[in-house]
């Protein structure tokens, strides 16, 4: 084990502030899209189901729970309209850097999340595509440590390609680890 | 050993107990039949002695059935055992993805020298292997054999075997003095009451049927009807000092029970642990395994200076209950100041707990969580003003101020400190523990920062090691930088193995 093979950028300590900013990448635009969209089928699809029910189409209940279905609405609204907003600019603010021996996640709008994995401590990798990420050519990586899944590196957003070459370069990188 | 083999017939104890222990443990279900069947059973004492002998036949019967069909082999560093009746197991584990190696001996195998070989395997695999009745000398020789096998294995098996038994050295002992004084300042009542959990209800029943022979109602003692209030107050004070007498006096017999006979060894890198009153443990870890060291002390810890060390591993027995946990784990119970030092620097002699200068954390630390803690209350408090409520307004108060000095002492209490090699954590409210594991475990680092923090340039961080994540909350964002990238490049330099 020598020091010549080994660039990650080790830095000063003292006069380090971020994780070196250089090359951060933000993910596909598909993915803000699709989330959008699903977010608006969703509120909207709860909304026509409380909107039967209120103006009577199939079953007789509005006599008897007008005030539930009126709150039902208010809160669908509401909880709809803050996720299809909050949740585009939380999905915006995700953004990844890829350096030669760990992966870094970003974060987070107002509790902002810096989250490093270094290859090294990879337990297995998963490549993960859902079927609305398969519909719009996506793909999501999931890198899995010793730390529990709780503590699982979650990476989506990327282009199918660009996952499969993510996961084959994380595993020839994941390195020979020394035993003591 | 290269052939499938039975244990021994001992071991139709071992599968009896475990089906009783089943039938126990599920007894709430079975006590709307007794209910039912109590009347007519005593009624027919012929069908009853019946059902009892079809019972223990039935019994007898399936655990014979499972030691039957109980079979394993060792070949080419793999253990093989095949199990089940109806339900056919074939487990398949490599010596490799061995954890951690136990010999557990009930107490009704004790006599005939037999234990039980438990072997944990690593990460998401969930099987663990158990091998039932093994001779002792065999499950010993099984357990080196296992724990050998990461180094070079040498031409002769039995000559280092029996070399590496008489090598192991005694790290520490606890007397009975020591049990007695962990079982009153730390609470392992529950541990008595694991052993006793199916008893317990008719316990209480019978408990109350007793008292009132010896011409005690407890029912009637606390009528209001009957007795001034502060004879009441006087009886609820003396009840809860004798209730409290009791559970010390329970949490000593669980100690008793749990760490009874207690060593801590060495043999070569492996630390052993032994103890137990009734069922002894024998849990080995190698030292390559361990993650994070605990110095671990409440507030009567510290009174009387004792400390319980903790030696974490690979955190994958969360489903385990705590009962287990605490004798599978390798915990040393109520040592002194100097006994830590000296395991500390036994198992990672670069640490330096002593003399270690912590930086506490940020006060703002307190002013988020006491500001948290009194927004909900204060506006009930406003509401129960204007309604005069003074006494519930008083109690919210009282226990807002409970709180947030709790939360102070909390922020007293954390701290942190870095060296060339590990990371140190206080941490505690009364008591105080602290965490030590070196930088190279680190699995995964996480930077965590609102908009409100980064304006005081201040920052949290979590470092996630195999046996749990260690959190470090409102630090000098410099400083959370620094850690972080510190363990990134000491994790990616070193290139060291986690375990």
């Amino acid at each position: 084990m020598s020091d010549t093979h080994f660039s990650n950028n080790p830095v000063n300590l003292q006069d380090i502030v971020q994780l070196q900013q250089a090359n951060i990448q933000s993910l596909m635009p598909k993915y803000y899209q699709a989330n959008v969209v699903i977010r608006i089928s969703v509120t909207l699809l709860l909304l026509v189901v409380v909107l039967i029910a209120k103006y009577d189409v199939i079953f007789n209940l509005s006599s008897d729970f007008s005030d539930p279905i009126n709150g039902a609405l208010a809160v669908i609204t509401t909880v709809g309209l803050l996720s299809i907003v909050g949740g585009y600019f939380t999905d915006r603010a995700i953004s990844y850097q890829v350096r030669e021996l760990d992966i870094t996640l970003y974060s987070g709008v107002i509790f902002k999340k810096i989250v490093t994995q270094p290859f090294l401590r990879l337990q297995h990798i998963e490549l993960k595509r859902g079927p609305i990420e398969r519909k719009v050519g996506l793909a999501t990586v999931q890198v899995f440590s010793a730390g529990g899944s709780a503590h699982t590196f979650t990476l989506p957003g990327l282009s199918l390609e660009q996952a499969t070459a993510l996961r084959q370069y994380i595993l020839d990188h994941k390195d020979v680890t020394y035993h003591e | 050993m290269n052939n499938w083999q039975r244990v021994s017939p001992i071991a139709i104890l071992y599968f009896i107990a475990s089906t009783i222990n089943l039938l126990l443990s599920n007894i709430i279900y079975m006590v709307p039949l007794v209910v039912t069947t109590y009347n007519t059973a005593l009624e027919n004492p012929l069908w009853l002695f019946l059902g009892a002998s079809v019972f223990i036949v039935l019994l007898g019967l399936s655990a014979f059935l499972q030691y039957y069909f109980f079979r394993f082999r060792l070949s080419d560093q793999t253990i093989e055992i095949k199990s089940g009746v109806f339900k056919k197991i074939h487990l398949n584990l490599p010596f490799t993805r061995i954890q951690n190696v136990k010999i557990i001996t009930p107490f009704y195998f004790r006599p005939f020298d037999y234990t039980t070989l438990e072997l944990d395997t690593a990460g998401s695999a969930k099987s663990e292997a158990k091998i039932v009745a093994l001779e002792l000398t065999l499950s010993a020789q099984l357990k080196n054999e296992i724990l050998t096998h990461a180094q070079p294995k040498s031409s002769n098996d039995a000559i280092p075997n029996a070399e590496m038994i008489n090598d192991e050295v005694v790290l520490n002992r606890r007397s009975l003095k020591d049990l007695v004084i962990h079982g009153i300042t730390n609470n392992r009542i529950w541990i008595f009451f694991a052993l006793l959990a199916p008893l317990i209800g008719p316990a209480a029943n019978k408990a109350d049927v007793f008292l009132v022979s010896i011409g005690l109602n407890v029912s009637e003692m606390f009528s209001p009807a009957t007795h001034a209030w502060w004879q009441l107050g006087l009886y609820g004070a003396a009840l809860l000092i004798l209730s409290y007498f009791i559970v010390v006096a329970f949490s000593v017999f669980g100690s008793i029970i749990a760490f009874y006979g207690y060593t801590l060894s060495k043999q070569g890198s492996n630390y052993i642990r032994r103890s137990g009153l009734l069922t002894r443990h024998e849990v080995v870890m190698k030292l390559p395994r361990l993650q994070l060291v605990i110095s671990q002390q409440d507030w009567l810890d510290i009174l009387i200076n004792r400390i319980n060390l903790r030696f974490e591993q690979t955190n994958n027995q969360q489903h385990q209950q705590a009962n287990q946990e605490i004798r599978n784990k390798i915990m040393v119970p109520s040592i002194s100041q100097l006994q830590f030092d000296e395991l500390l620097s036994d198992v990672w002699p670069n640490s330096q707990l002593n003399g270690l200068n912590f930086s506490r954390i940020s006060k703002r630390f307190m002013a988020k969580n006491i500001i948290l803690i009194c927004l909900l209350p204060t506006i009930g408090i406003g509401a129960l003003l204007y309604n005069q409520q003074w006494q519930i307004a008083l109690i919210v108060l009282a226990a807002i101020t409970l709180l947030s000095s709790l939360v102070c002492m909390r922020w007293y209490r954390w701290g942190y400190a870095m060296d060339d090699n590990f990371i140190y954590i206080r941490k505690g409210v009364l008591g105080v523990n602290y965490y030590i594991f070196p930088l190279h475990k680190v699995q995964q680092a996480k930077f965590h920062q609102s908009v409100l923090m980064a304006r005081r340039e201040l920052a949290s961080i979590s470092l996630v090691l195999a046996s749990g994540v260690q959190k470090i909350p409102f630090m000098p964002q410099q400083a959370a930088h620094a850690i972080i990238n510190k363990s990134l490049y000491i994790v990616e330099f070193t290139k060291r193995n986690w375990m």
